[in-house]
């Protein structure tokens, strides 16, 4: 994992791209698989939207102005890909709202690397029952334990709708898991 | 939320191992397979314009210079010294027909003069024979 700064790596850019590069994908390509990992669940998938973030990254680093911090352009990214990917992927596989709760299932069951246990499946089914943003506001604040004006600068949403939408996620998550 | 404290550090997906060690360097593959991008494509545009620019330039500078240095052949010299008599036969051609021109203009003016001499003779003629009468 790099010790260098976003800073110091975004300078470094002007000097040796490449090693600047590779130094950005070190130092975030964790975060940002696990990030995208919860919205596209597979490994497979996940793999796939973070090579295709990189992909955009590396397209993207000398147009980047350093206006917004690294860490939230880095994860703006990373968001619309998993999200382009899953549109995608809904008109491809024609998949309803209705059974979003059986898509998670399946692909769960299907995946090699999920070795989670009936409570953690139940929880990614509540999670998939949760609209596109609150799914999102929740896996940020929840899991990647992010600050909401982090998340707001990401997902360019005020802080208090942030903080409404987190509310209704924590509220359906309860009460899918005390219903089911 | 307290439910929830154990999923947080394990939510039951995992990854394969030395995923993490392998991606940088699949990735960096990745990169160097990329077509160049489109700002490069039109870089090469350009370069591939502006050769071709100077090698017509070359090529225009090169006929024209041929020409200008050439000797004149046998038949250009014939059709060269067949223009110049023309030239002359035509400039000669021009004087003749502006001294004519100007003799009968002179021809014709002499004799104007001479009829409104005449005419005035007649007036001062007819005049007396008016006032007698």
């Amino acid at each position: 994992m790099s010790n260098l700064s976003d800073l110091e790596i975004y300078e470094l850019y002007k000097i040796d791209k490449d090693k600047s590069f590779n130094l950005l994908v070190s130092k975030y390509q964790e975060k940002l698989y696990w990030h995208i990992r919860k919205i596209v669940i597979t490994h497979h998938n996940a793999d796939d939207v973070l090579q295709n973030t990189f992909l955009k990254v590396w397209k993207a680093f000398p147009n980047f102005k350093n206006e917004s911090s690294l860490y939230t352009w880095l994860y703006r990214i990373a968001t619309n890909e998993a999200l382009t990917f899953l549109k995608s992927d809904k008109t491809k596989n024609n998949i309803s709202y209705s059974n979003t709760e059986t898509k998670v299932i399946n692909l769960l069951e299907s995946d090699v690397y999920f070795e989670g246990n009936d409570f953690e499946k139940k929880f990614q089914q509540a999670l998939s029952t949760l609209p596109e943003k609150q799914k999102l506001v929740f896996n940020m604040k929840y899991f990647d334990e992010m600050k909401y004006e982090q998340i707001s600068e990401i997902l360019k949403t005020s802080v208090g709708g942030l903080k409404a939408s987190y509310h209704h996620a924590v509220n359906k998550i309860k009460d899918y898991l005390n219903n089911n | 939320m307290e439910q929830f404290k154990n999923i947080k550090d394990n939510s039951g997906f995992k990854v394969p191992e030395n995923y993490f060690n392998e991606f940088p360097k699949k990735i960096e593959e990745i990169i160097a397979n990329v077509k160049p991008d489109k700002p490069k494509k039109l870089q090469l545009k350009a370069y591939y314009s502006i050769a071709a620019v100077f090698v017509s330039i070359i090529v225009v500078a090169t006929v024209l210079i041929k020409n200008y240095t050439k000797e004149p052949t046998q038949l250009e010299n014939q059709t060269l010294a067949y223009l110049e008599c023309n030239i002359y036969d035509v400039s000669d051609e021009i004087l003749y027909d502006v001294t004519i021109e100007s003799e009968s203009l002179e021809t014709k003016t002499n004799n104007n003069i001479e009829l409104d001499v005449l005419a005035e003779e007649i007036t001062e003629e007819e005049i007396i024979y008016n006032y007698n009468n």
